[in-house]
């Protein structure tokens, strides 16, 4: 053969192709301005509005100054409510974080019967509301009137009773009843199930008990998803408002986010000045911690899960029932015992008062059934959240699609901006937003209608929907829409005939979320809620923290737990049966 | 931005048509270049290819070699830095007119390494989809859909569920949809690469029957030299994104223009000698250790050695016979050594062998020849048929 050899002496120019501007980039770029003007425009407006001392915060003439800085100094308890969100979410974090990691490992890699039964149950302690759960609780530990303390002084065990919920312990138990431990159980024990058993045997096998296994391997081993999780947390820091609302604002405990309220809706005249520049002082401290969380994140020291996966089992010996036991009364805690008592509560003439004549009555649930703002706070719920199911799927399934099948050069910073997202809390970004639909000319018609409430509660699950579309995309790989465009479809064909049908039952999950979320949200929109748009929740929080309509409060939080039950099981029962095609696909893909 | 690059090897291309048959052209690439984002390299450097109507073309190589970038460009799901692509007469790639369809507008058919059968479709969806695409529906569809089912082996698998279908069936469908709109050109981009050995034999051999039956013009990428040789009508053996060698599979096995494609494609025996004689033919050498006789090879390297110069002759293991010495005078040509190990692998028996004037060299025998290890033996190689390169170099 004559082969030619000869070696090309002179160095090629490599071409590179100039980037064109397409729809893509124009999608990415909307996407981007959408996006800075819900999360950055508010946030700017906060702070430079903090340094505006005229008279009037939001209309002008402005006046720049320092002087709303040093009225907030000189202000009493001001900071100290900054104070006390460290507390609570310390006093949280510690309780919760190892009691959720124990039980997660028990549940994940144990033997205990039911452990996928007790999982379903944390995750339905999850969807059940905050409001409901703090308000059973409230029932139970009153002072005074509370059923344990009433009970305990009938038995003459203690008088007056031992418990007060209205206390710093007792804010901090009702959140860890309320989504404190629920919530990082069902995070965690997918996580910890997906562990390679093979790990453990070998401890086995080197002599080591099953304690000693579960401490020495597993734990370590398993630190990635516990990391994640503990970062997670740490951006919740500052997420608390309807548990230390209610019960905080009757003994004059407030967090920062309360006070925010409390100053802008509960005063005379509003305060803005210092509720702007607590608000500003919070969002710094946020944009410390948030380089901090990332840095978490982004350390990604994954698990290995290879083919040869195993779950395996490690034996509780003689302490299966019991474990099985204590469980099962933490989740009859969280769940069963505050809906009782709520559904109990409902139905008394006056809660706690079994003196009462007549003792039982449906009055009340008449009389809530009648109440017109019940009627448009029902509208309104159902409107939210119906809404925010359909919409948030689509939205964030093109989001993550952007960023992970796209190869534009602004997706990084599209990913930033949704990651930050989660760390601004409901009551700061609801506040910015307010001052933004009251302060930006087209934006204003749009203030108290139910528009502004409808992005708020569809934006609010933005990161964790995105995120976990992009995981599945990921996971899925690009070969199955490749193929739909080799075999002649276009970009919008591909997506809505393969991309969505493989995507449903993440669809579904990711709506049946976002339509609980936003049953249930109070912080984001309670700054932005007029009377003619107040949700269920916000209704439930008021009677619950004025104090005299426990009973209407206790009918519409079992309300509002129906609605978000009713809805979420026989949606996730939907996705789960979706999902056996789904994990095809991904089993394939891979 | 524009970088420059050295390639590499020298590339000793040889003539794109070496071994192409007399039929129209297919597919031709030229002047192909694709650098990814953020990459150092160039994955596929100045690439020009043709596959003609009827062939199939194998794109062989490691991993990382540019072999599924360049089918990748071909089926429009990568957008090519410069070059142009023409199918047929059709212009579909021309960079510098700014001319790139999108994999939609080109007409391909295409199985992926994973198959990617939508699992929300039945069977009959699957293959439909491309039809549908081109707006073909009802019986016509319906006929073509039966037909490209029928032609995989899959007839009355019409209404199973994707998910339900193992991995042999899933690949049945997969050749099915790519081929049921009658593509221009069918590019197979690793596909029997998640199946078992024997499964994998079989499909082999029925995309080719398919492909001669439907007279396809074919892109094959693959890493694995069996398959490769034993499916192809050419093959290109790439390397960090260029082209070594172009030509049919026998052609690549006895006469590699590279030390590259000589280790990739098959196996090699390398021994030490003395150039005896060259003529027009070749040259004749004399194996290091040999008393007697010389082997006679090709310089398809270019290596230019003249009479008297130390050169390698590689040697495919199969040209070579393992003998037990039964006499003390080793025949004519033959080498002679000690078989340290000797390890039955089933279809063949692997010597370590001490080769005087050599070295040790694992060498194949006959799994019928039984040499135990510490025994003397001779490998007496074919008198012809193998190559020459240059001596190592000396340190």
């Amino acid at each position: 053969m004559g082969s030619a050899t000869a070696a090309i002496a002179s160095p090629l120019r490599v071409p590179r192709r100039r980037r064109a501007v397409g729809i893509r980039t124009f999608a990415l770029a909307a996407c981007l301005i959408a996006l800075s003007t819900y999360l950055v425009y508010p946030v700017l407006l906060l702070l430079v509005l903090s340094f505006n001392q005229g008279e009037n915060v939001l209309v002008p003439p402005f006046e720049w100054g320092l002087g709303n800085w040093q009225a907030a100094i000189a202000m009493p308890g001001l900071f100290t409510s900054l104070g006390n969100s460290l507390t609570i979410w310390s006093a949280v974090t510690v309780f919760s974080f190892p009691i959720a990691v124990a039980i997660a490992l028990v549940l994940a890699r144990t033997n205990i019967p039911f452990s996928r039964g007790l999982e379903f149950m944390f995750w339905l302690a999850f969807i059940f509301p905050s409001i409901a759960s703090t308000l059973g609780w409230i029932m139970l530990l009153a002072p005074d009137w509370g059923f344990f303390n009433f009970g305990l002084q009938q038995l003459g065990v203690a008088r007056p009773g031992p418990f007060n919920i209205y206390s710093v312990p007792g804010i901090v138990w009702a959140k860890l009843m309320g989504d404190g431990i629920a919530f990082k159980v069902m995070l965690l024990t997918p996580a910890f199930r997906n562990m390679d058993g093979a790990l453990e045997e070998a401890a086995r096998i080197a002599g080591q008990s099953s304690l000693k296994t579960m401490l020495r391997v597993t734990l370590p081993v398993m630190i990635s998803p516990i990391v994640l999780v503990l970062s997670l947390q740490l951006i919740k820091m500052f997420q608390g408002f309807e548990v230390e609302w209610v019960i905080g604002s009757r003994f004059n405990y407030f967090v920062y986010s309360t006070l925010i309220y409390q100053l802008i809706r509960r005063e005379e005249i509003p305060q803005f000045g210092p509720a702007i520049v607590l608000a500003s002082v919070t969002l710094i401290i946020i944009a410390l911690v948030i380089p901090f969380q990332q840095w978490i994140v982004r350390r990604r020291i994954y698990t290995t899960v290879d083919s040869a996966f195993r779950p395996g089992l490690l034996s509780l010996g003689r302490w299966r029932w019991p474990t099985f036991g204590a469980i099962a009364l933490l989740i009859f805690l969280l769940t069963a015992l505050p809906l009782f008592i709520l559904l109990v509560g409902s139905v008394m003439t006056r809660v706690g008062f079994f003196n009462a004549v007549p003792l039982w009555t449906l009055d009340h649930w008449r009389e809530v059934f009648v109440e017109k703002r019940f009627q448009s706070g029902l509208q309104t719920t159902l409107t939210l959240a119906i809404t925010a199911g359909l919409v948030s799927p689509i939205l964030f399934s093109l989001l993550a699609y952007v960023i992970v099948r796209t190869r534009q050069r602004g997706r990084a910073i599209l990913d930033s901006v949704i990651w930050a997202s989660a760390a601004m809390p409901g009551i700061l970004l609801g506040f910015g937003l307010l001052l933004m639909f009251l302060m930006t000319p087209g934006l204003r018609i749009l203030f108290g209608t139910t528009w502004v409430l409808l992005i708020v509660v569809t934006m609010s699950g933005v990161t964790t929907g995105t995120n976990v579309f992009k995981g599945v995309l990921v996971q899925l790989g690009a070969s199955l829409e490749e193929a739909g465009r080799v075999a002649g479809a276009g970009w919008l064909r591909t997506y809505f005939a393969i991309v969505i049908p493989v995507l449903m039952p993440t669809m579904v999950l990711v709506g049946m979320i976002n339509f609980v979320a936003a049953a249930g949200a109070t912080s984001s929109v309670v700054l932005l809620a007029s009377r003619d748009t107040a949700t269920l929740s916000l209704l439930a929080l008021e009677f619950t923290a004025s104090g005299g309509l426990l009973e209407e409060a206790s009918i519409i939080s079992v309300i509002i737990t129906l609605l978000t039950m009713g809805v979420s099981l026989p949606m996730r029962a939907l996705a789960l049966r979706l999902g056996v095609r789904h994990d095809v696909a991904i089993e394939r893909a891979r | 931005m524009a970088a420059t690059v050295t390639p590499r090897a020298p590339t000793p291309l040889a003539p794109a048509t070496a071994g192409a048959p007399e039929r129209p052209v297919a597919v031709r690439f030229e002047g192909l270049w694709k650098t990814y984002l953020n990459a150092a390299e160039p994955a596929v450097r100045d690439l020009a290819l043709t596959i003609h109507d009827g062939e199939i073309v194998t794109l062989l190589g490691p991993s990382g070699c540019g072999k599924t970038t360049t089918l990748r460009l071909v089926a429009g799901l990568e957008t090519a830095d410069a070059g142009t692509i023409h199918f047929g007469d059709r212009v579909v790639v021309d960079t510098a007119k700014g001319i790139s369809l999108p994999p939609d507008k080109r007409r391909v058919g295409m199985v992926f390494q994973s198959y990617a059968i939508w699992p929300h479709m039945t069977v009959e969806e699957n293959v439909a989809f491309p039809l549908k695409a081109q707006n073909v529906g009802g019986k016509d569809a319906r006929t073509r859909v039966d037909r490209a089912l029928e032609l995989v082996g899959m007839g009355g698998y019409q209404k199973r569920p994707a998910p339900l279908l193992s991995g042999g069936q899933q690949q049945r469908v997969a050749l099915a949809r790519a081929v049921v709109a009658e593509p221009h050109v069918l590019l197979l981009d690793e596909p029997f690469s998640n199946l078992d050995a024997k499964l994998r034999e079989q499909m082999r051999v029925e995309v080719k029957l398919l492909q001669k039956r439907l007279g396809l013009a074919v892109l094959f990428v693959t890493h694995d030299q069996t398959e490769a040789l034993g499916l192809s009508d050419r093959i290109a053996v790439m390397r960090d994104g260029v082209v070594q060698q172009f030509g049919s599979s026998r052609h690549l096995y006895e006469q590699p223009a590279n030390e590259f494609v000589r280790d990739f494609v098959g196996k090699t025996l390398l021994f030490r000698g003395v150039v005896a004689s060259r003529d027009d033919e070749g040259v004749s050498v004399r194996l290091d250790g040999v008393r007697e006789g010389a082997v006679r090879a090709l310089d398809t390297s270019g290596t230019g050695a003249r009479t008297g110069d130390a050169v390698r002759v590689a040697i495919r293991p199969e040209d070579l016979d393992v003998v037990p010495a039964s006499a003390e005078q080793a025949p004519e040509g033959a080498l002679v050594g000690v078989a340290d190990a000797a390890l039955f692998v089933g279809e063949r028996v692997e010597y370590q062998v001490d080769v005087e004037g050599q070295g040790t060299i694992l060498i194949y025998g006959d799994r019928h020849t039984r040499a135990r290890a510490g025994a003397r033996v001779w490998r007496k190689p074919r008198p012809a048929g193998h190559t020459i390169w240059p001596a190592e170099k000396r340190a």
